[in-house]
């Protein structure tokens, strides 16, 4: 089409009457025609933004969006899963049994003169807090450990007990949920 | 360059649209079944071309990323309501948009429309070499920035994805989930604004004749 055809779309373009092919065909004309650009901002000065255009974000920047995606996924499956449950007060009967737990080994073990056990976070995200010393239980007769889950605002925690021996024993798990699964 | 012509050489030059859409459906098909590898084959697609959408409606680079990043995670959540009569990218761009709206209203509600419009750090370029004889590139998407605050969210969208992004009135209407006549009359008020600030704030670009009317 010529230059003549294409500015003769323009009314027709301004009032949204053009079919789209044709006005896809109108728009790259106007992209790449500086004098009918040139004319048709001069009809309508909003035209301008014709040339408006961005360059696509970088490959790193692409990649980072998807890593945060996926990330994002993985702990939106998490909740997910731990929604799915629907046994709260599993969780909150967990906490309480650990907390018993944990306070009665403390008080064991500080008669014992061992330390006391430990909670900590480290950067990770995972962290990991056993009450009493793993070589108590011998890990082949082990009966297999219980595990609870909470969530916690953005925190998910993991109960886990198994029977030693010697008695109960608990441990935490805290994992972040933005972490690889 | 268009979004949709992006697309396209994006995936290997002259494809056909219809192409990329069964290509799309495919995916979310391999998607749906769990596979997010195939799911970051779409970020990779269509992130850049949201990103350049949202950047413009919420007038912030950084902010932009977040909303892409926040629609891709709705769109796996929601994978299983994706009505394939529409495009992916369509569908995509409804979530994006809307989050987008919704973060320039609640902004607006917080008067800061202003603080965010100054740390926009949109990069540009034109289109080809000969395009640029008396418009400067930058200057285009500098002018866009400055007037888009001027218009509701709901205008700003539709303006950008129809005069900007080049998508289809039907597909526009599909994306802010309003009827065709809707959309001719966001654009339509768009352009009245932004014509009267242009003819208040850059009448160089407004033939002398022109000039002062309203
Ligand atoms: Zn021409």
């Amino acid at each position: 089409m010529s230059c003549e055809v294409y500015r003769e779309l323009l009314p027709a373009y301004l009032d949204e009457s053009l079919d789209e092919v044709r006005r896809t065909g109108f728009r790259s004309h106007l992209r790449s025609c500086v004098g009918c650009r040139e004319f048709a901002i001069g009809e309508e000065p909003t035209l301008v933004f014709s040339l408006a255009d961005a360059v696509d974000p970088s490959p790193d920047r692409i990649e980072a969006c998807v890593t945060a995606v996926v990330a994002g996924i993985h702990q939106e499956r998490l909740e997910r899963r731990l929604r799915g449950s629907r046994r709260p007060w599993l969780a909150a009967a967990a906490a309480v049994v650990l907390a018993i737990v944990a306070a009665s080994m403390w008080w064991l073990k500080s008669d014992d003169g061992v330390s006391s056990p430990t909670l900590q976070a480290n950067d990770q995200g995972v962290e990991i807090s056993s009450p009493v010393a793993t070589e108590e239980i011998p890990a082949a007769t082990e009966p297999p450990p219980r595990v609870e889950v909470e969530m916690v605002q953005e925190e998910v925690r993991v109960y886990q007990y198994a029977i030693g021996d010697d008695g109960t024993t608990g441990a935490v798990f805290i994992v972040n949920p933005a972490m690889e699964l | 360059m268009s979004t949709r012509e992006s697309h396209c050489i994006l995936l290997g030059g002259a494809r056909l649209r219809s192409e990329v859409v069964m290509d799309d459906r495919k995916v979310v098909r391999a998607a749906l079944g769990g596979d997010e590898e195939a799911f970051a084959d779409l970020v990779r697609r269509y992130s850049g071309g949201l990103h350049r959408a949202v950047a413009r409606i919420v007038l912030d680079d950084e902010e932009a990323w977040d909303v892409v990043q926040m629609a891709f995670i709705k769109a796996w959540q929601r994978l299983d309501r994706y009505n394939p009569r529409w495009s992916f990218s369509t569908w995509l761009y409804r979530i994006g948009t809307n989050l987008a709206i919704d973060l320039v209203r609640s902004r607006s509600s917080r008067q800061k429309a202003h603080r965010a419009g100054n740390e926009h750090q949109l990069r540009l370029v034109g289109g080809t070499e000969e395009t640029t004889t008396r418009l400067e590139h930058g200057e285009v998407d500098g002018i866009l920035r400055d007037l888009v605050r001027y218009l509701t969210p709901q205008q700003r969208s539709a303006f950008i994805m129809r005069e900007i992004e080049d998508f289809e009135t039907a597909e526009v209407a599909e994306i802010l989930g309003c009827s065709t006549a809707t959309v001719r009359n966001h654009v339509f008020q768009a352009r009245k604004t932004l014509r009267r600030e242009i003819q208040n704030r850059f009448p160089e670009f407004v033939p002398e004749d022109q000039r002062g009317q309203k």
